[in-house]
């Protein structure tokens, strides 16, 4: 039979149950849409969660703590220990990133944005077909409100590439999004 | 000393974070206040943010998602300490099984309609519920030891170079026992299982691949006499079938060595 939670174990559940959202979306990211192993990583990392829960120093840190436990969980099942320093192919180096950024064309910025259905799913469809390390920094960082520095130390990173990174997803967005944005109108010229 | 552009940009890359003021950083403010290329950059950037941000889809979590994590931590937090490791491989392993024993039941048993739906659910909550039984091994001789150990016929555990062999568990489908071998592949998990089938064929000839998919699993199936494989993975179609005639050309082998069900 199951035994009452202690306050320890309903604090965690409060935790969890106020995140669940959140990481739910974010496995489903991590997993590139993919619902059952999203699941699965989701229940894997929650239960290493509660494991690990004594050992959390304020509860401020929580949802950090949390999210650091599912993406390294997401970490471990995809990368072999081969590969787990492996610095992304195309990981832009610090020179490179600037030369990148300063080549930047601002050939559009948001007019009006829509609260568009047809908006939300090209978004959700560009997102999923980023590279996964791509699709990572910018999830936690543009969609969970992350700051940088903490998606580096999710993902064992240095911050220079979270926000090389960061720029390359956004760079491929924004293309991705070109069309629908002209479809919708949502773009105007400088 | 004037910044160039891209100086400039990486200095003021927004990132959230609080800088401290230092000579480079009041340079980039100094060519910033003067240059509408870099001021555009880091408006784009953080429109592009807040477009993300606010538009990116936010699905929530299913309350059956919801309720089957609950369930598992309080399990846990009972002292089921070895649900707690196996969880994971039993949860996709239970939902597999479901889809076989749904699959099995509407394929091969041909009793006329099924209620999959139910099939599903009972399988996996009964595979749960025996949860206590399962290898967690990559060592095939071990693994095919303790399957002998505990069905009533001889399950052999395929070689196939890019399988990584997991472990084994036992599963009920249609109130019969049979053995499950767990695979992974480049991060997709595949279980093999053989369930003895007391109909006889209603096919004569070669073993045929009979195909199906649920949920995003897609299922490949083969009978032998008295026996019946499936596949289970989310694995393209053509890559799970090239799996199953290999791994069909091997186990027919053993099969027809000990095809005779014991007990």
């Amino acid at each position: 039979m199951n035994q009452a939670p202690s306050p320890t174990n309903r604090a965690f559940e409060e935790l969890l149950s106020e995140n669940l959202d959140a990481l739910y979306r974010t496995a489903l990211r991590l997993c590139g849409a993919h619902t059952a192993d999203a699941e699965d990583l989701l229940q894997d990392a929650s239960l290493r969660a509660f494991d690990g829960f004594a050992s959390l120093r304020g509860e401020a840190a929580g949802r950090a703590w949390l999210f650091t436990i599912l993406v390294r969980t997401h970490l471990n099942r995809v990368r072999s220990a081969k590969r787990r320093s492996e610095v992304m192919a195309a990981d832009l180096e610090e020179a490179a990133f600037e030369e990148a950024i300063g080549a930047w064309q601002s050939v559009a910025t948001p007019e009006e944005v829509l609260a568009d259905r047809q908006l939300r799913e090209r978004i959700g469809e560009a997102l999923d077909g980023l590279e996964p390390e791509l699709r990572s920094v910018v999830h936690l960082t543009d969609v969970e409100g992350f700051p940088q520095r903490e998606v580096a130390r999710m993902l064992e990173i240095p911050e220079g590439t979270v926000a090389s990174r960061l720029f390359r997803a956004r760079r491929i967005l924004r293309d991705r999004l070109a069309d629908t944005a002209r479809d919708l109108r949502l773009w105007r010229r400088k | 000393m004037n910044l160039t552009c891209s100086r400039t940009r990486r200095l003021l890359w927004p990132d959230g974070a609080l800088r401290a003021v230092t000579p480079d950083l009041e340079l980039a403010e100094q060519h910033l206040a003067g240059c509408d290329g870099c001021r555009r950059f880091l408006d784009d950037m953080r429109q592009l943010a807040r477009l993300i941000h606010e538009h990116a889809p936010r699905p929530v979590a299913p309350r059956e998602v919801r309720e089957r994590l609950f369930r598992a931590i309080a399990r846990v937090r009972s002292g089921s300490t070895a649900a707690q490791h196996r969880w994971t491989r039993i949860r996709w392993g239970g939902l597999a099984a479901g889809i076989a024993a749904a699959l099995a039941l509407a394929l091969w048993h041909q009793r006329g309609p099924v209620d999959q739906g139910a099939v599903v659910a009972y399988a996996e909550d009964h595979v749960r519920a025996i949860r206590g039984e399962g290898i967690v091994a990559d060592d095939r001789a071990a693994v095919s030891q303790w399957l002998a150990d505990r069905l009533s016929f001889i399950m052999d555990v395929p070689d196939l170079p890019e399988l990584r062999l997991k472990g084994a568990r036992l599963c009920i489908m249609d109130g019969r026992r049979g053995g499950v071998v767990e695979f992974e592949t480049q991060g997709h998990f595949i279980s093999y299982y053989v369930v003895p089938d007391p109909h006889p064929p209603t096919e004569t000839g070669p073993a045929k691949f009979r195909k199906a998919s649920h949920d995003g699993y897609r299922i490949v199936a083969w009978h032998e006499p008295g026996l019946v494989h499936v596949l289970v993975g989310d694995l393209p179609e053509a890559s799970l079938i090239d799996l199953a005639q290999r791994w069909m050309s091997q186990t027919v082998t053993v099969l027809s060595r000990s095809t005779e069900i014991r007990g």
